[in-house]
């Protein structure tokens, strides 16, 4: 086991530890040969042998953890693939796999690179994405260097509890460590956790003048001062409650970002000449948007290959990330055109002269930003959106009347399906879709292929599925297509 | 004719879906011809029982809760009181309905008083009654509609009904309003309590029409009656819960 842990540990600690590690890799080999998947029980075994495994190989190591509602997979994507374009190599778990099993799973599945000698530039890099939940008890063992919290919307409160609760646990693990902290600035609930914490934090936001004036008008969580309870006033709004917010009773307000983003509003002929460019690129076809960063006084403009505002944020949270552990903004910035969609997220592919898009949608805040994007998408050709209410997804759908479906109400016929379809159409219904333009259906590829041939040649089905949903409907496409080569680094 | 709705802190008590009640209110009067306006009456506002026919109380966080609740009793709780008394139609969903009752009493006993406007009250306790629900309210056959209501309830209180107050309906799955008597929810006079969060008006539209002519007939004495509406999208939605608890 030599060179695998960096701090100091007494003989009898170092044997257990080995014992653990090795365990782990016996039973990891064994399960693949079997067949079966290996994501997490190696990793129990391996810490029933030692509890403190987790804490040993990550000791003394760069280790990045980021949590928060929405993101949090998009983010650790590009995070990765920014650190890896530079050199970095990087150890990250398969999403899903985020308690301490599925950690220490993917740890020992690495071991060769935790065995690697270097120290400082070309060191392994450990990004890992945590749930909000978990993320108390996993700062304390992992002793992050830097800590990523996205956002705080609304998500599944039949699994979490309240938002406030959300943001306490959250507050807890960043008390248990004391590795640098990048928040939302234009996130009053993720903002506020820099409260007591000021040395140690630094903020991403979006240009402000690349908001929109005023409040946003619509109803929105956290209208209220997370310290005193007071009405925020909004000089400026992006999207949901993230904006130029300001307590007029005790003065919190949205920081000064460290690092600023916007997007480069495209001039006609540059957009038509990409849109020419992406129907002639081989599958899975990308579309990209240019941003301009701002980051101590330099600017910027840096190529991000995935659409949508709310991933604009994801990547600024991930290049202060980078910057922060100690890369260099123009630097890493440029790398950012090498991230792609992770699974499911703004994922696209060819179907003959049509193009088929997968928007991940979890939460009302998740399916508003995919029904804008989508109702602006100039190929729009046909929708379809699937729910469905196992687990995962949470059992309670009642957040699709939280969705503003009345403002983007998508054109045309739309398919539902999954095991909430009839409630999706309900809701379809009551924002204004005639019952004709509702198909449901239990059979999900006989819809997609009806709603394909709907799609005009050279135009996107866009297909918006929760998160069983999508793991069905991307197990199909797969088969159908023989996609597994490009979907296999998903996760 | 208008139906004039009246959201008591919307942005406080915002929560699972309950803006689905009012969209579902109000679709349902345009439907018909029939105008609707929904009204938006938080903190610091005044309320005005008489400018108003219906009245909706979603339920919220502990923290915006909290925020809300010297508003509520000190600044709107007598009209509310009187405007129950005088037959106005209120619908209150969890933590609204609790609010609406005598108390409620935390885990450790400290009690929190409610704006008394209906016997009822609640009791904390540690696990929560979460799940998808199926209830029996009989009242509904007198309009000559479907009698089953389903829903998804998520309440760690535990609410007992007083004497002058009748449950909104009998539990055929899920905890109801104690998990112990089988009741869910609470009607007095006008007064509709429930745990159903969310979706509930949507996917029992024989409520919600109860509740928009009970409303309208208050203020329109002529009035009829509602016609019929095509729910064949509710009947999918319904079907599948209650297949899925039989």
């Amino acid at each position: 086991m030599a060179g695998v842990f960096r701090a100091k540990y007494s003989l009898i600690e170092r044997a257990r530890a080995s014992l653990a590690i090795q365990t782990g890799r016996a039973l990891t080999f064994l399960l693949r040969r079997l067949g079966r998947g290996a994501t997490s029980l190696p990793g129990k075994v391996a810490l029933s042998i030692d509890p403190r495994l987790l804490s040993r190989l990550t000791a003394g190591r760069t280790v990045y953890l980021v949590t928060g509602t929405n993101g949090k997979t998009t983010t650790v994507r590009i995070l990765c693939a920014v650190l890896e374009a530079l050199g970095t190599p990087v150890i990250t778990n398969p999403s899903g796999a985020n308690l301490d099993s599925g950690l220490t799973t993917t740890l020992i599945d690495h071991l060769p690179l935790l065995r690697r000698k270097t120290v400082g530039e070309g060191d392994v890099a450990i990004v890992f994405e945590i749930d909000e939940a978990f993320f108390a008890k996993c700062a304390r063992s992992l002793q992050p260097t830097i800590c990523v919290v996205t956002n705080f919307f609304r998500d599944q409160l039949d699994r979490y509890g309240e938002l406030a609760h959300t943001r306490d646990l959250i507050a807890r693990g960043l008390d248990d460590s004391d590795g640098h902290v990048i928040l939302c600035a234009d996130d009053s609930l993720c903002a506020s956790l820099a409260q007591g914490r000021e040395a140690r934090c630094s903020f991403f936001g979006l240009d402000l003048f690349a908001m929109h004036k005023g409040a946003s008008g619509a109803v929105t969580e956290s209208a209220y001062c997370t310290f005193c309870g007071t009405r925020y006033d909004y000089q400026a709004h992006a999207y949901g409650h993230l904006g130029d917010f300001a307590c007029s009773h005790c003065g919190f307000k949205r920081p000064e970002p460290t690092l600023t983003f916007a997007p480069v509003v495209a001039s006609p002929e540059s957009s038509a000449s990409a849109s020419a460019c992406s129907s002639t690129s081989p599958q899975p076809s990308v579309e990209t948007q240019l941003l301009d960063f701002n980051f101590a006084g330099s600017r910027l403009q840096a190529e991000l290959a995935i659409p949508g505002l709310h991933n604009a944020y994801n990547a600024s949270a991930a290049l202060l990330a980078a910057i922060t552990g100690g890369q260099s903004f123009a630097e890493a910035a440029g790398m950012l055109e090498k991230a792609r969609a992770a699974f499911g997220r703004m994922e696209r592919f060819k179907v003959g002269t049509r193009e088929v898009c997968l928007i991940l949608v979890k939460n009302p805040v998740g399916m508003d930003r995919a029904l804008d994007f989508v109702s602006q998408a100039k190929d729009y050709g046909a929708a379809m959106l699937l729910l469905n209410a196992n687990d995962p997804d949470g059992r309670d759908v009642s957040w699709i009347w939280d969705v503003d479906f009345e403002r983007t109400l998508l054109p045309g016929q739309l398919a539902i399906s999954g095991i909430r379809a009839a409630d999706l159409a309900l809701r379809l219904h009551y924002a204004g879709k005639q019952t004709h333009d509702l198909i449901t259906g239990d059979d999900m590829m006989a819809l997609f292929d009806r709603q394909l041939a709907l799609c005009p040649p050279n135009h996107c089905l866009y297909i918006l599925p929760n998160y069983t949903a999508m793991l069905d409907l991307r197990a199909q496409l797969a088969k159908r297509y023989n996609l597994r080569a490009f979907w296999r680094k998903g996760g | 004719m208008e139906l004039r709705i009246c959201h008591l802190y919307p942005d406080l008590l915002n929560l699972y879906g309950d803006r689905g009640n009012l969209l579902t209110l109000k679709q349902r009067c345009l439907w018909r011809g029939i105008d609707c306006t929904i009204t938006a009456v938080s903190l610091g506002d005044a309320f005005a029982a008489e400018r108003f026919d219906l009245v909706f109380m979603g339920g919220g966080q502990d923290y915006e809760q909290n925020l809300l609740y010297e508003d509520l009793l000190e600044q709107k709780g007598d009209a509310i009181r009187e405007a129950v008394e005088a037959d106005k139609v209120f619908l209150c969903i969890c933590g609204g309905y609790q609010l609406m009752g005598q108390f409620y009493e935390e885990q450790d006993g400290h009690r929190i008083a409610g704006l008394g406007a209906i016997d009822v009250w609640t009791i904390g306790r540690p696990n929560r009654l979460i799940g998808n629900t199926l209830h029996q309210a009989n009242w509904l056959a007198e309009d000559g509609r479907d009698t089953t209501l389903v829903g998804f309830e998520n309440h760690s209180g535990r609410t007992y009904l007083g004497e002058q107050v009748k449950p909104l309906a009998i539990v055929r799955k899920g905890g109801g309003n104690n998990g112990e008597d089988r009741t869910e929810g609470a009607i007095y006079k006008n007064v509709y309590g429930t745990y159903s969060h969310g979706s509930f008006l949507p996917k029992n539209p024989a409520v919600a029409d109860h509740l928009i002519e009970t409303a309208l007939k208050q203020r329109y004495k002529d009035f009829k009656g509602l016609e019929n509406l095509d729910d064949t999208f509710a009947e999918h939605a319904r079907n599948h819960l209650i297949n899925c608890a039989e």
